[in-house]
Order: C-alpha cells, then sequence, then structure tokens
C-alpha cells in the first residue's frame, strides 16, 4: 500500500490550491518588474521593455539607457527589498507563532533607524554611500541585543516580542532625541527614515543581493522546520527537533534579511506583516508553500507600490510605505472578512 | 528496564518540586502517577520526556542517559502527548500524522512509501482514516486526542507519555482513550506512562500505579496493593470508601467527604 486513500483526496485539493497561489505569485512578480520597467514619464510597452532587456544591440538608444540604468535596478532593489520583508516577517511569525509579529518586532527597523540616523547626525560630512552599511549593522546588533535580552536558558517566543517592543522603543527614542538635538541634520536623514526606492540604483542592487540570496535561499529551505515548530516548543522537542538551535537559525535568517531591506530602502512598513497573512489566507499555513509564495508576492507588491509612488502625484514622488498600506489593507481586510465566514 | 530515573531532582527556577525521585519502568508495562494537583505528576512526566533538565540526577532510557542522546533518537524512541497541544487552524489530520515521521527523516528527505504505510497504520489503528481529510481545529475533543495518539504512534516509539489524556473529554470518550491505549499496549507492546486525575481509571487501565504527594513517592504498585482508603486520605485528603470491582476485580473507590488531616494541609 502506498499513500492513504483519502491522503490522495486531500492532498489533491490543498495542494492544487498551492500550486496555484505559487504560481500566480510567479505571474505576478514577471508583471510586476515588466510593468515597473515600461511605466514612468517616458511609457514603454511590455513588449519593447524585453526587447530591450533581451537584446543587447540597441545600447546608444535612449530608451536602453532609461531601462539599463533607472528603471530596472530600482525594479530590481524594489523586488529583493520586498522579498527581504515579506520572508523575514513569515519566518518570524512562524518562529513567534504570533500573528503580529514582524521584522519591527525583533528590534530590526528600529536599529537601522537608530544607526542611520546617529551615523547622519553625530558624524560631520558622513557620506551617505555609507548610509546603507551603517543601518545593517545598527539592525543586526538591535537583534542580537534582542535575543541576549530574551534568553534565559532558552529563549520563549514571548520574552523574545517584549525585548523587541523595548529595546525599538529605547531606540527609537535615542532617534527622536538625535533629530531634535540636530535638527539642522533632519532633512537629509528624513528621506530615508520614510522609506522608498527614489533614486536606487545598481550600486544599492549590489550591496542588497548577496544577502537576500544566501539568506533567502536558505530560508526557503526551512519550511518543514516551521511547520514542526508550529505544534509547539514541547512537542517539536518530542518530535527530535532541536527547537532553540533551530530557532536561533530561524531569527539570525530573518534578521538578516530584514537588516539588508531596510538599510537599502529605508523603514518600510506593512509589507513584512501583511504579505505572509494574504498568503496564508489564500493557501494556508504549510510553510513549504508560504516562504516562496511570500518572498514573490511582497516583492511584487513593493513593486507594484512603487510605480504608484511614481505615478500617482507625478512629479512628486510619494512615500511607497503610503502605497503598500494603500494597496495591502483593503485587499487583507477583504480576505478576513471573507475567511470569517467560512 | 525501558525508562528509569536514579536520585532525580526536578525544580522550577529556585522552587524543588521533586526532591528525590527513583524510578523503573519495565518494557511492555502500563505506569500512571495519579496524585493531587502540584504533587509533581506533569513535571516527572516532562523530565521523562527529556522537556525538563534534571537539576540532579539522571533519566534513563534503555540504559542510557536521556540528556546524552541527540533529541532525535529520543524521538524515535519515545513520543509524548502533552495536556494541550496547538496546531494551526487548517491542519488536516493526515497532515499532523505525517508529522509524527519527522523523527525518521533528514531534513532534506521527501516522505517514502514507508513513511505512508506508517502514517496510514496509525491512522487505521486509531479510528483516525475517516477523519484524514478533516480539519484537525474542527474535531471533536475525542476525535481530537484520537488524532495526536495517531501522530505519537506515527513515531512508531516504543514508549508513550500521555499527560491527562483524558481532561475535557466525556466520559464515553474517556474510556474510548483509555480502552485505545490498552489496546496499543496489549496489541503493539507499547509501554505506556501517563498521569490521570481519575482514580478508578487509573485503577482500572494500569498495571502499576505510583501515588504522589509533594513530589515523592507516597506508594506504588498494582491497584489491588496500593490501593486503599488510607493512601487516599493521605495523598488526596478525602475519605472514601474502596470496595472491589465485581466486573474486573479492580478497586474503585468512592470518595465521601474532605479527610481530617485537610485543615492541617491548609494551614
Amino acid at each position: 500500500m502506498s499513500k492513504p486513500e483519502v491522503a490522495i483526496a486531500s492532498g489533491s485539493i490543498k495542494h492544487r490550491r498551492q500550486w496555484l497561489v505559487l504560481s500566480l505569485t510567479l505571474i505576478l512578480a514577471v508583471t510586476a518588474v515588466t510593468a515597473s520597467i515600461a511605466i514612468g514619464p517616458i511609457k514603454m510597452s511590455f513588449k519593447e521593455v524585453w526587447q530591450i532587456l533581451l537584446d543587447k544591440s540597441v545600447e546608444q538608444d535612449v530608451y536602453y539607457q532609461i531601462v539599463w540604468n533607472i528603471r530596472l535596478p530600482r525594479t530590481l532593489v524594489g523586488m529583493l527589498v520586498g522579498t527581504g520583508l515579506a520572508l523575514s516577517g513569515a519566518i518570524l511569525q512562524g518562529v513567534m507563532r504570533n500573528p503580529l509579529a514582524d521584522p519591527h518586532i525583533i528590534g530590526v527597523s528600529a536599529g537601522a533607524g537608530f544607526a542611520a540616523v546617529a551615523a547622519l547626525t553625530i558624524i560631520p560630512n558622513f557620506p551617505s554611500s555609507y548610509v546603507p552599511l551603517a543601518a545593517f549593522i545598527g539592525a543586526l546588533t538591535s537583534a542580537a541585543i534582542v535575543y541576549g535580552l530574551a534568553w534565559k536558558a532558552g529563549v520563549s517566543p514571548m520574552r523574545l516580542i517584549l525585548a523587541g517592543v523595548a529595546v525599538s522603543s529605547l531606540m527609537s527614542a535615542g532617534t527622536s532625541g538625535l533629530l531634535v538635538v540636530f535638527s539642522e541634520n533632519v532633512q537629509a536623514v528624513m528621506g530615508w527614515l520614510v522609506g522608498g526606492l527614489a533614486g536606487r540604483s545598481w550600486f544599492h542592487w549590489h550591496q542588497l543581493w548577496p544577502y537576500i540570496a544566501v539568506a533567502g535561499t536558505i530560508s526557503l529551505f526551512t519550511g518543514r522546520q516551521i511547520n514542526i515548530l508550529l505544534l509547539g516548543d514541547e512537542m517539536a522537542t518530542g518530535l527530535g527537533m532541536r527547537v532553540e538551535r533551530i530557532r536561533v537559525l530561524l531569527i539570525a535568517l530573518a534578521s538578516i534579511l530584514a537588516a539588508a531591506a531596510v538599510s537599502v530602502a529605508g523603514l518600510i512598513g506593512f509589507i513584512g506583516l501583511i504579505v505572509p497573512h494574504i498568503i496564508r489566507l489564500l493557501s494556508g499555513s504549510d510553510y513549504r508553500f508560504l516562504l516562496p509564495a511570500s518572498a514573490l508576492a511582497g516583492g511584487s507588491l513593493l513593486v507594484l507600490a512603487d510605480i504608484g509612488a511614481r505615478m500617482v502625484m507625478d512629479p512628486i514622488e510619494l512615500p511607497v510605505g503610503v502605497l503598500t498600506a494603500a494597496f495591502g489593507a483593503p485587499f487583507f481586510l477583504y480576505l478576513l472578512r471573507r475567511g470569517q465566514k467560512h | 528496564m525501558i525508562l528509569g530515573a536514579k536520585n532525580l531532582t526536578l525544580s522550577y527556577e529556585s522552587s524543588i518540586i521533586v526532591p528525590q525521585l527513583n524510578l523503573f519502568i519495565k518494557p511492555q508495562e502500563v505506569v500512571t502517577f495519579i496524585g493531587p494537583n502540584g504533587s509533581g505528576k506533569s513535571t516527572i512526566l516532562k523530565a521523562l520526556a527529556r522537556f525538563l533538565k534534571a537539576k540532579n540526577g539522571v533519566v534513563y532510557l534503555n540504559g542510557q542517559d536521556i540528556q546524552t542522546l541527540s533529541t532525535k533518537q529520543v524521538a524515535q524512541k519515545l513520543a509524548i502527548l502533552p495536556q494541550t497541544p496547538q496546531a494551526p487552524a487548517d491542519l488536516t489530520v493526515l497532515e499532523l500524522v505525517s508529522r509524527g515521521r519527522a523523527p525518521h527523516l533528514k531534513w532534506w528527505q521527501r516522505s517514502s512509501s514507508h513513511d505512508y504505510e506508517v502514517i496510514n497504520w496509525a491512522l487505521t489503528e486509531t479510528k483516525t482514516m475517516k477523519l484524514a481529510d478533516r480539519l484537525v481545529g474542527t474535531l471533536s475533543g475525542g476525535e481530537r486526542q484520537r488524532a495526536w495518539i495517531a501522530m505519537a504512534l506515527a513515531q512508531s516509539p516504543e514508549i508513550l507519555l500521555l499527560d491527562e489524556p483524558t481532561t475535557y473529554l466525556d466520559i464515553c470518550h474517556q474510556l474510548e482513550i483509555m480502552e485505545l491505549v490498552t489496546k496499543l499496549n496489549q496489541e503493539l507492546g507499547l509501554t505506556v506512562v501517563m498521569v490521570l486525575h481519575d482514580i478508578n481509571q487509573a485503577a482500572r487501565y494500569s498495571h502499576r500505579l505510583i501515588a504522589l504527594k509533594k513530589g515523592q513517592i507516597v506508594a506504588q504498585g498494582s491497584p489491588q496493593q496500593i490501593l486503599t482508603a488510607e493512601l487516599l486520605a493521605d495523598v488526596f485528603r478525602v475519605k472514601a470508601i474502596v470496595k472491589s470491582d465485581p466486573e474486573s476485580g479492580n478497586p474503585v473507590c468512592l470518595p465521601y467527604g474532605i479527610a481530617e488531616s485537610c485543615s492541617e494541609c491548609l494551614s
């Protein structure tokens, strides 16, 4: 006998749905990237976009310059940032077994913000190209402090959340303090604090992709572990998992993903919290599907929001966080209401 | 001895729950801890399941210190069902039971046909096959408990630890779980160690009872040997009539009042 007969029936319905959602997020990602390159003050068709991307013989062309030097890097950075935030949020929600967990909860955002603001305000003539590095270090340091404070013969999710809230508040207070004391530098800092993809280039891409590629790839293989962790610490131990070791690995992955994302794009909220929920409502809590689908959807949502941020009040750019909320919140609420009926 | 403890001291933070415990559990035995709230029953079970590190002393699994074995090795021998296990709302029974194969899989391995055979068998043994497609969250209490036992069985363990498996169930479902445990013990030779609140069920379905008071063993032995009115007054602080069940010959007790010694305990 192979699979139980009922297994095949149940497997097929649920599985088909999971693969469908995963395929849709992939299509969404390709569409979002193409649209983001096509749409702008100078418009192109989707066909032209792919011709320019695939054909290098037209290098002199102004369209070629717009695509390769401006829109493609910005779009790809947006894709990576969204992917990093969504993966980080999905992992943390699983590790903490808490639907409200997101990259902010482990102090990553506040730490990045504090380090960036401190560097820009305290150090005279701090080169802005080093801001991502400062933010990245600040983010990881902050996450490490939170983990260290939560440690007491092991880390319980509840202590982790409380330590995260405390450290984040402290860091935010520090950030506010710095902004008041060094108010003459606020302008330089504000753009980064609000977050966005304006002016993001290959420079940022090169800073970002190694972290997202490595941490993202590893995290895609953790789905089964998180599935076990969702049964509770004791049950996971009972099933032979080294809970503490897996948890610290997962938190480290989530921290690196979120730290890399916010260091390049600033404090973009919402994606890390909402995207995993949207995927969960669509295809269930099986992390083997939730992780890749969230990664694709997170990137897509941010890139789509960025198109809006550029175009809605053209020529003024809106902060992309405003748009991610405007896109995602209603959709999320719709799914929530629909889900309650069953 | 398949499972045991030597000079075991258990504590949470600085408060000592179990001062010193020696324990021997034989293969294929059904052993039940009884005792009032706070007597250390669940704490001992947690230590036997390696969840709780001993302050002093050692827990032995097949003669080896359980803390020196990898948690995965332990999971292949020993399965535990905590008091209130949790599961994601959209998990099906089949998916839940499949999780029980985790200790036998490396992280890159997919379930083999052997794994599906074991899952199939666990579903059949616990009569949860027809529930395989249902969501764990929508099951009744008795069905859910059987599904969790099926998951524990999918681990193909030699020892099953159960922490109050019948709490929150109506009487029929309580007996259903106890009958299932008995069947698993008799047909598969599973060693069962559990905590029960119902003394009569403990007496009916166990080879050996271990009565605990303040973390110490007050009496242990077959239900006929140890279940007396004196023991119930001492351990549970109740006055009770103890009779022999005409059906099975097991002792049954009928508590009818609070023992006088209770006032001492309260003060």
